[in-house]
């Protein structure tokens, strides 16, 4: 009884060591595939963010001419807050979007004042992908700041 | 040896799976380590391209903090009648907290070079408090203004503005950010402009005499006295400050009595006291020979009274402006035996004013005393070049 245990044993032992040889193959096949994914995914949506950033800062320094002046979005921003209307803003951002929306579709505008925010977008967007977004401050006369947020939906 | 024999197949199974499990956990965390700590293509190029946009950021923050400064300048010029706040000397005085261009006689209208300088003065003090509240570069750099039409000011950072690139250079801290204070901003080093040097000019052709009169008996420069006149009346014998100051060096009252220009009426005078008038009967202030030589007098005094150190003059000018013992309080807070006249003055402060009672009242004054000394040594230096001819 002895002798044929141990000739039955020997099997099982080969075979699942054998099955655990392969598991373990293949775990540690996606452990590095992923660990390798993981270190190159950051490189993109970083180079997504300097996209965002490059909207936003075309956008800040657009020319527009308001009552007979010449001046940039981000003048136009200022002089808004400071005058409290932000009508002028609103349709020259809207007018800005629509001229790029055939190219550069998606990108929406939140102009955040110390006392109210002014969203220009083109359709309500469920949740921001911080990595498809940047963000830049301007001053204000009362030393406040006014910050501006450019941002993609989330596909 | 049969039994030996399969009792070692099981053990050589499991050993391979061991085995196989420590190769490849080593294999996944040197390759992990590797991975991480060698830099990825492009990663350089990346932090280049991220510290290019934060410069773009901070570049834009500062073109819209210069459009705010300038415009906000053009307001408070106007608001100060062309002139630097209350710190100006060639005013004609302040009322209701508005410097006037005309007081009993006097004409004080600023030229297009003071509105020049109160222009770029207020724009450079405005955009200071803006980029102090800048936290990610930091844009306290120095910045010079010209303008280029009634309407334009142009200004540029002195020296290029720095930052590491991101990452790259680990070692290189931001410098903290930190802002001169407004008080630094004070004129330290007047020129006197075109307008001043000919003013100084007029006064020694009608006063140059008389001052060097006074020089000789007194043993004072004579520069230092024409200056002076300069800076406290323009060289003229009628003027009267806002705070009833009078004549060609703009005695007031008590120093006016102490040095023979006005009497004193009153059971207190020459003592500590309230039941006392000044300049009742008698004030010749107005007279300009007795007050140049009174001027001669008080200076004699007040040199002496700083005989032992070495910006002697400038302590003289300051106790003229100030009185002599706040300049000396505030030499004595420097705990120094021979303190220059700039730690001096950073330690003039307004704790030390204590005939104003109004905390903005004391904190001008020291402003004021700042200001005074640059432009007396100013204005004693174009006379002593006028005087050389």
């Amino acid at each position: 009884m002895r002798k044929n245990k141990k000739a039955i044993t020997a099997p099982i032992v080969d075979f699942w060591a054998i099955v655990a040889f392969i598991l373990l193959i293949i775990l540690f096949y996606f452990i590095i595939r992923v660990s390798v994914a993981e270190g190159a995914k950051p490189m993109e949506d970083r180079a997504e963010s300097l996209n965002a950033y490059g909207f936003l800062n075309s956008y800040l320094r657009s020319p527009v001419t308001v009552d007979g002046r010449e001046m940039q979005i981000s003048q136009l921003i200022i002089d808004s807050h400071y005058k409290k209307d932000y009508s002028a803003l609103k349709q020259e951002t809207e007018k800005m979007l629509d001229n790029l929306r055939t190219s550069v579709s998606g990108w929406n505008i939140d102009v955040i004042f110390p006392d109210n925010e002014l969203s220009v977008h083109t359709y309500t967007v469920a949740f921001r992908k911080p990595e498809l977004q940047a963000t830049a401050i301007l001053p204000t006369q009362d030393n406040d700041i006014i910050k501006i947020i450019v941002f993609k939906e989330s596909q | 040896m049969r039994k030996n024999k399969k009792a070692a197949v099981p053990v050589w199974s499991i050993s391979l799976v061991i085995m196989t499990l420590i190769v490849l956990t080593t294999a996944t965390i040197y390759l992990n380590v590797k991975v991480r700590s060698v830099p990825r293509v492009g990663e350089s190029q990346q932090q280049v391209f991220e510290t290019a946009v934060i410069a773009e950021r901070a570049l834009l923050f500062l073109d819209s903090a210069a459009f705010l400064s300038a415009r906000q300048a053009v307001i408070d010029a106007a608001f100060d009648g062309g002139y630097i706040s209350d710190q100006e000397e060639e005013n004609c005085g302040i009322y209701l907290g508005f410097n006037m261009w005309t007081t009993e006689g006097a004409e004080c209208y600023p030229g297009s070079e003071n509105i020049k300088r109160t222009l770029t003065y207020y724009t450079d003090a405005n955009l200071r408090k803006y980029v102090y509240g800048y936290e990610e570069v930091d844009l306290s750099a120095e910045y010079r203004y010209a303008i280029i039409s009634p309407m334009i000011i142009v200004g540029g950072a002195v020296e290029n503005i720095q930052m590491p690139i991101k990452q790259l250079v680990k070692e290189v801290k931001l410098p903290v950010i930190g802002v001169p204070l407004y008080e630094e901003l004070i004129i330290q080093k007047y020129e006197v402009p075109a307008s001043g040097k000919e003013m100084v000019k007029k006064i020694y052709e009608n006063y140059g005499d008389l001052l060097g009169k006074a020089s000789n008996m007194h043993g004072v420069p004579e520069e230092l006295l024409g200056g002076v006149i300069a800076q406290e009346s323009k060289g003229n014998p009628y003027a009267v400050s806002p705070t009833g100051c009078k004549g060609i060096a703009q005695f007031c009252a008590p120093t006016a009595y102490q040095y023979g220009l006005c009497d004193c009426v009153g059971p207190d005078c020459g003592r500590e006291g309230r039941n006392k008038k000044y300049c009742v009967n008698q004030d010749d202030r107005f007279d300009y020979e007795k007050s140049i030589d009174a001027e001669g007098k008080y200076y004699k005094y007040l040199l002496g009274r700083f005989v032992n150190y070495n910006d002697q003059e400038k302590f003289a000018i300051a106790s003229y402006n100030a009185g002599e013992g706040v300049i000396k309080s505030a030499i004595r807070k420097t705990g120094k035996q021979d303190p220059s006249w700039e730690e001096v003055s950073a330690h003039l402060t307004p704790d030390l004013i204590t005939y104003f009672r109004k905390d903005t009242e004391k904190a001008n004054k020291v402003k004021e005393v700042k200001t005074y000394v640059a432009r007396v040594t100013g204005y004693k230096e174009v006379y002593e070049v006028t005087a050389l001819g």
